[in-house]
C-alpha cells in the first residue's frame, strides 16, 4: 500500500469555532419521527448560542445519516434536513461515513469555514434505528462488512469487532472481566447525564452473566439500538464573538481509512485507521496525546474502546486492560473518556453519535458539564470508529 | 325512545352483471332476480366501506365523532382473523379511546344483533349515542352459484334517544342451526352445500318468517300494521316471499328489495333495505326488518318512523347517489379483484445478496472455484480478485488456487445466527492460509463447522471444506467453511498464532 505521512496541504492553522450544540435525549424515541428529532436538536443548539443567533447567519448545513437509505428506504438526503427546518435557501450535504459520519460532517463543514467559503453552518447528525426490531437494526442484522461465503449480509459488527476483542486478548491477556469495566465505567458515567438511554448502574458480573452475542461480547459489552439527534453550529473564530465569549474551537481533524473484507487486515490487535486518523488531529493541533484532558471515544463495544485507548496514545500498546484497572479513564481518573455514558449508555444513533460527542466536549471546555465535569478541561477529543475500523475521525477542541 | 338518528351507506362503484358471469360458467345455475352486484375494489375492504358509510351517518344525524359513546362494527369479512376492527375505524373517525368499540361477526345475522345491543345500552342509560356499522365483502369460489350472488357494501346507524327519525318499538330472535353455508377456519371463500331448495326453505324462509312471526306475536299486530319490508337478501326475489308469509301487502318489500343490483350484501342487506324505506317513509310510516344468517338464525326490528324523519330528510345522501358512479367489470378484472385470479407482486422478490444477481457472475470463479491471484512483485495471495495488490498495489498476478489448508489468526463465537438456516453458536475464525504470501493477503475469512467453541484456539489448524452456507430466497448458498483437523503435535501454537503484529 502507499504510505505517507501528514496528507494535509496548508500549514496554517486550523482553528474554526463552535459556537452552539444540543441533542435531543437519546433513547427509543416512538413518539419521535426523524424529522421531530433533527428540529428538537436544531433547536437545542439554537437555544446554546450564548448571545443569541439570527437564523440566517445560517450559510450552509450538513447533515450525517447513515441508514436512510437502508431502513427508512428514503433517499431525500440532503432535504432530509432542509425541509423539516425550512432551510431551503442554503446548500445542505449528507455525509455518510459508517459510524464517523457525525464527526465527519463536523470535518467536512469546518473545511469549508476554513476555506472561507461559509462564515456560519450548521452540522446536525440524526439516525432513526429503532423504528424496526432492534434485531433488525442496522448493527444487529446488516453485512457493515463483508464475508466471504456468507457476503455480503453475514458479517455483522460484533462478529469482527469480536475478532479484534479475541486477538487482544491472546496477544496481550487481556480479559472478558477488562472488557466489563468500559461497561461498567460508563454507565456510571451515564447516570449523571440526563440526554443518556441507559441511566442506571451495571457490574462486572452482570456484564459477564449477560446472554453471549459474539464470544467474547455478551449483550453488555454491545451499545443499544437508539434513536437520537445532535446538532453543532460553527464558525470563524473571529465572527464567533458576536454569538458567545465563550467559543470552543476546533483545532485539529483526522480521518483514516482501512480495508473493507476483514481478511485483508494487517493486524487485529489495533486499528490502523484510528492511528492514521489520531496522527493527523494531532499534529494539526500541535498536541500530544498526554494534553488530552476529556475524550469521547467509540465505544461500540466495549473492546473498541479498550483497543482505542492504545491507538490513540492514551497508554501504551497493549495496556489497555491494565489502564482502565487503574482507573485511568474514569471521572476523576487521568484521562476521563465517555464522561457522557459513551455510545454504551449515552445510545449510538449511528450518524448522531460524532455531533453529540462534539456537544459533551463544547459542555467540558465551557465548564458546564454538571455532576460529570471533568476538573480543568482544556483540550478535548472526539473519536468514531466506522464499520469495523474501516474508517475512523478524531476531531480535537480547545477552549483557547 | 331509543331509535335510529342518522344513517349512511357505501356501495362501491364497480359492477358485474350475472351475464358476464354466466358467460364463464354457464353451468353455474342461476340466483334468482339478480342482474349485477357490487365489487370491491383493490383499495377497498369492509374497513373502507364501513368508514364510509359512518362519516355519511355521522353527517347525516349531525353529530360529531367524538360524542359516540359506543361503537359496533358487524362483520364476516374483516380483513384480519384475530384483531379488532373496530378499533381501526374508531382511529379513522375520531371516536374516543374511551368508547366501547366491539367487534361482532361470525355471521350475516350479526349486524341486527350489535343494533340490539346498542339499544340496549342506551335504553339501559349506559350510553347516549351508538355507532352500529354493518359491512360485507363475501367471496364465493370461481364458477359456484354464490359468485352471481355475494356483493359489497357497508351501512351505518347513528343510534340515540334524541331526534329519533326511526324508533325501534320491538325485537324477537329466532335461531336456526340449520346450515348450508360457511367458511371454515383459514379459508377466504364461501362454501355451501349444493341444495338451493333446501337452504331457501329450511334455512332463509324458516328463520326470517319465524322470528317475524315471533315480533308481531309479542307487539299483538298483524303483518298487515308493516309499511315496508327490509330482509336479508340472498336472492333477488326471496323478500316478497317473506312479505307473502308474514301477511304484509305485497308492495311492502318493494323498495327493500335491492338485491337485483347490488347482490347479497351480508351483514348489511338488512339494513341497505332499511335505508332505502327510512328514505322514502313518511312519519307514522312502520317498518319490519329481519336479518338472516345461515347457521346462525334471524333477529327481526319493528321500526316505526317519526316526524324528524321529515326534517333529516334533506340531509341524507341518497342511495341513488351513493349507488350513482358505476362501472362494469369484466369477468378477468373482477376475478383479480376478488382474487380469484393471483396478481403477481408489484415489486420483485427482495434482493439476495448473493448468486441471484449479477455479482454471481462475477464472482462464482473465486467463490466456488476458489479461484485466486498471486502477486508477482511480492507474493501476496489476493483473494478475492483485485486490480491492485492488497500488500504492494502491483498489478501483475498469476492465477493460482487458494490453498486449503491454514490456521486461526482470531475468532469469535457468533451466538446470534446471521443468516438462516444456521445452528449457534457458529464459531467465526480468519485463517492464515499455509503457504500463502503476504501481510493482508493470504487470509480468508469464514464460519467453521459444527464444532465445540472450547476447542478453537488461535493456532488451531483448519482446512477448507465444501459445505451449504445457509440460503436466500429459497436458493441454497454453497461456499466453504473451515474444519478444525487433527492436532499434529506442534499445532498448539503456529507460526502466525501469536502477536497478530506478525501478520
Amino acid at each position: 500500500m502507499l504510505e505517507g505521512g501528514l496528507k494535509v496541504a496548508r500549514q496554517k492553522s486550523f482553528k474554526v469555532a463552535v459556537v452552539g450544540a444540543g441533542m435531543t435525549k437519546f433513547g427509543e424515541l416512538f413518539d419521535q419521527s426523524y424529522e421531530d428529532m433533527i428540529v428538537e436538536a436544531y433547536r437545542a443548539c439554537l437555544k446554546s448560542v450564548d448571545k443569541g443567533i439570527d437564523e440566517k447567519d445560517i450559510q450552509a448545513a450538513w447533515l450525517a445519516t447513515v441508514q436512510g437509505s437502508l431502513i427508512r428506504r428514503e433517499l431525500l438526503s440532503g432535504t432530509s434536513l432542509a425541509e423539516p427546518l425550512g432551510l431551503l435557501s442554503i446548500p445542505v450535504t449528507r455525509i455518510e461515513n459508517l459510524c464517523a459520519s457525525g464527526s465527519d460532517a463536523i470535518r467536512n463543514a469546518a473545511c469549508a469555514v476554513m476555506a472561507g467559503l461559509y462564515e456560519t453552518v450548521l452540522v446536525v447528525g440524526a439516525e432513526k434505528m429503532r423504528d424496526v426490531p432492534s434485531r433488525a437494526s442496522l448493527v444487529a442484522n446488516r453485512g457493515v462488512m463483508s464475508h466471504l461465503w456468507w457476503h455480503p449480509r453475514g458479517a455483522t459488527a460484533p462478529m469482527v469487532f469480536g475478532q479484534i476483542g479475541t486477538a487482544h486478548m491472546h496477544a496481550y491477556g487481556t480479559t472478558r472481566e477488562h472488557f466489563a469495566k468500559v461497561a461498567v465505567k460508563n454507565h456510571y458515567h451515564g447516570t449523571f447525564n440526563p440526554h443518556a438511554f441507559y441511566r442506571f448502574e451495571i457490574t462486572v458480573e452482570q456484564v459477564l452473566n449477560a446472554p453471549l452475542v459474539s464470544w467474547p461480547l455478551g449483550l453488555y459489552d454491545c451499545c443499544p439500538t437508539t434513536d437520537g439527534a445532535a446538532a453543532v453550529i460553527l464558525t470563524t473564530p473571529e465572527r464567533a464573538r458576536q454569538y458567545t465569549d465563550r467559543p470552543v474551537y476546533l483545532i485539529g481533524t483526522g480521518l483514516g481509512i482501512d480495508v473493507g473484507h476483514s481478511h485483508w487486515r494487517s493486524t487485529y490487535t489495533e486499528w490502523p485507521a484510528n492511528q492514521q486518523a489520531a496522527k493527523e488531529a494531532y499534529a494539526m493541533a500541535g498536541i500530544t496525546p498526554r494534553e488530552v484532558d476529556v475524550a469521547e471515544l467509540h465505544d461500540c463495544f466495549t473492546c473498541t474502546e479498550l483497543v482505542t485507548y492504545e491507538d490513540l496514545g492514551f497508554c501504551e500498546k497493549g495496556r489497555g486492560g491494565a489502564w482502565i484497572e487503574s482507573g485511568g479513564p474514569w471521572l476523576g481518573g487521568e484521562k476521563p473518556c465517555n464522561v457522557s455514558g459513551g455510545l454504551k449508555a449515552k445510545g449510538h444513533p449511528v450518524g448522531a453519535t460524532g455531533v453529540a460527542q462534539a456537544c459533551e466536549i463544547f459542555l467540558q471546555l465551557r465548564g458546564e458539564a454538571g455532576q460529570r465535569q471533568v476538573a480543568n478541561a482544556r483540550i478535548g477529543l472526539t473519536h468514531n470508529i466506522g464499520g469495523a475500523g474501516q474508517v475512523s475521525c478524531v476531531n480535537i477542541y480547545s477552549n483557547e | 325512545m331509543a331509535g335510529i338518528v342518522g344513517y349512511g351507506a357505501y356501495v362501491p362503484g364497480l359492477r358485474i352483471s350475472t351475464k358476464e358471469i354466466k358467460a364463464v360458467w354457464p353451468a353455474a345455475g342461476s340466483v334468482p332476480g339478480i342482474k349485477e352486484k357490487a365489487v370491491a375494489d383493490f383499495d377497498e375492504d369492509v374497513i373502507t366501506m364501513s368508514v364510509m358509510a359512518a362519516e355519511r351517518a355521522l353527517a347525516h344525524a349531525g353529530v360529531g365523532a367524538e360524542e359516540v359513546d359506543a361503537l359496533y362494527v358487524a362483520t364476516t369479512s374483516a380483513p384480519y382473523e384475530e384483531k379488532s376492527v373496530a378499533a381501526v375505524i374508531q382511529t379513522v373517525l375520531g371516536v374516543s379511546a374511551e368508547a366501547l368499540a366491539v367487534d361482532f361477526g361470525r355471521t350475516t345475522r350479526a349486524g341486527t344483533a350489535a343494533l340490539i345491543n346498542c339499544l340496549a345500552q342506551i335504553k339501559a342509560g349506559e350510553i347516549n349515542l351508538g355507532l352500529v356499522i354493518a359491512g360485507d365483502n363475501r367471496l364465493a369460489r370461481a364458477g359456484d352459484l354464490l359468485e352471481q350472488s355475494l356483493g359489497a357494501a357497508a351501512v351505518a346507524l347513528v343510534v340515540g334517544k334524541e331526534k329519533v327519525i326511526a324508533e325501534v318499538f320491538g325485537t324477537a330472535s329466532f335461531t336456526n342451526e340449520f346450515t348450508n353455508q360457511w367458511r371454515p377456519y383459514g379459508e377466504k371463500l364461501l362454501r355451501r352445500h349444493d341444495d338451493p331448495r333446501l337452504e331457501r326453505e329450511y334455512g332463509y324462509q324458516r328463520a326470517v318468517v319465524r322470528a317475524g312471526q315471533s315480533l308481531l306475536a309479542r307487539l299483538g299486530l298483524p303483518g298487515t300494521a308493516f309499511h315496508y319490508l327490509a330482509t336479508a337478501e340472498p336472492d333477488g326475489r326471496s323478500i316478497q316471499g317473506v312479505a307473502k308469509a308474514l301477511g304484509l301487502p305485497a308492495e311492502a318489500a318493494g323498495l327493500a328489495n335491492l338485491a337485483p343490483f347490488i347482490g347479497d350484501t351480508g351483514t348489511a342487506s338488512p339494513f341497505l333495505g332499511l335505508v332505502a324505506v327510512l328514505e322514502q317513509g313518511k312519519p307514522a310510516d312502520k317498518a319490519l326488518v329481519i336479518s338472516y344468517g345461515s347457521g346462525a338464525g334471524s333477529d327481526a326490528l319493528a321500526v316505526a318512523l317519526t316526524e324528524e324523519i321529515t326534517v333529516q330528510k334533506q340531509r341524507a345522501l341518497t342511495l341513488a347517489e351513493v349507488t350513482r358512479e358505476k362501472v362494469s367489470l369484466n369477468y378477468p378484472a373482477y376475478a383479480k379483484r376478488v382474487g380469484l385470479l393471483p396478481v403477481p407482486p408489484a415489486l420483485p422478490d427482495p434482493i439476495s445478496g448473493y448468486l441471484t444477481q449479477p455479482g454471481m457472475l462475477r464472482d462464482a470463479e473465486y467463490l466456488l472455484g476458489l479461484s485466486a491471484l498471486e502477486c508477482t512483485e511480492c507474493g501476496s495471495l489476493n483473494y478475492p480478485h483485485r486490480d491492485y495488490c492488497i500488500d504492494c498495489r502491483s498489478q501483475s498476478f498469476k492465477q493460482v488456487k487458494l490453498p486449503r489448508r491454514g490456521r486461526v489468526v482470531t475468532y469469535n463465537v457468533q451466538y446470534v445466527s446471521p443468516i438462516g438456516p444456521e445452528e449457534v453458536p457458529v464459531v467465526v475464525c480468519t485463517v492464515k492460509l499455509d503457504g500463502a504470501g503476504g501481510v493482508r493477503g493470504g487470509k480468508v475469512s469464514g464460519a467453521m463447522v459444527a464444532v465445540d467453541p472450547a476447542q478453537v484456539k488461535v493456532g488451531l489448524s483448519v482446512e477448507l471444506v465444501f459445505r451449504r452456507c445457509g440460503e436466500e430466497l429459497g436458493l441454497p448458498k454453497y461456499g466453504y467453511k473451515f474444519k478444525p483437523l487433527p492436532e499434529t503435535g506442534n499445532a498448539g501454537r503456529g507460526a502466525e498464532g501469536g502477536a497478530s503484529k506478525e501478520l
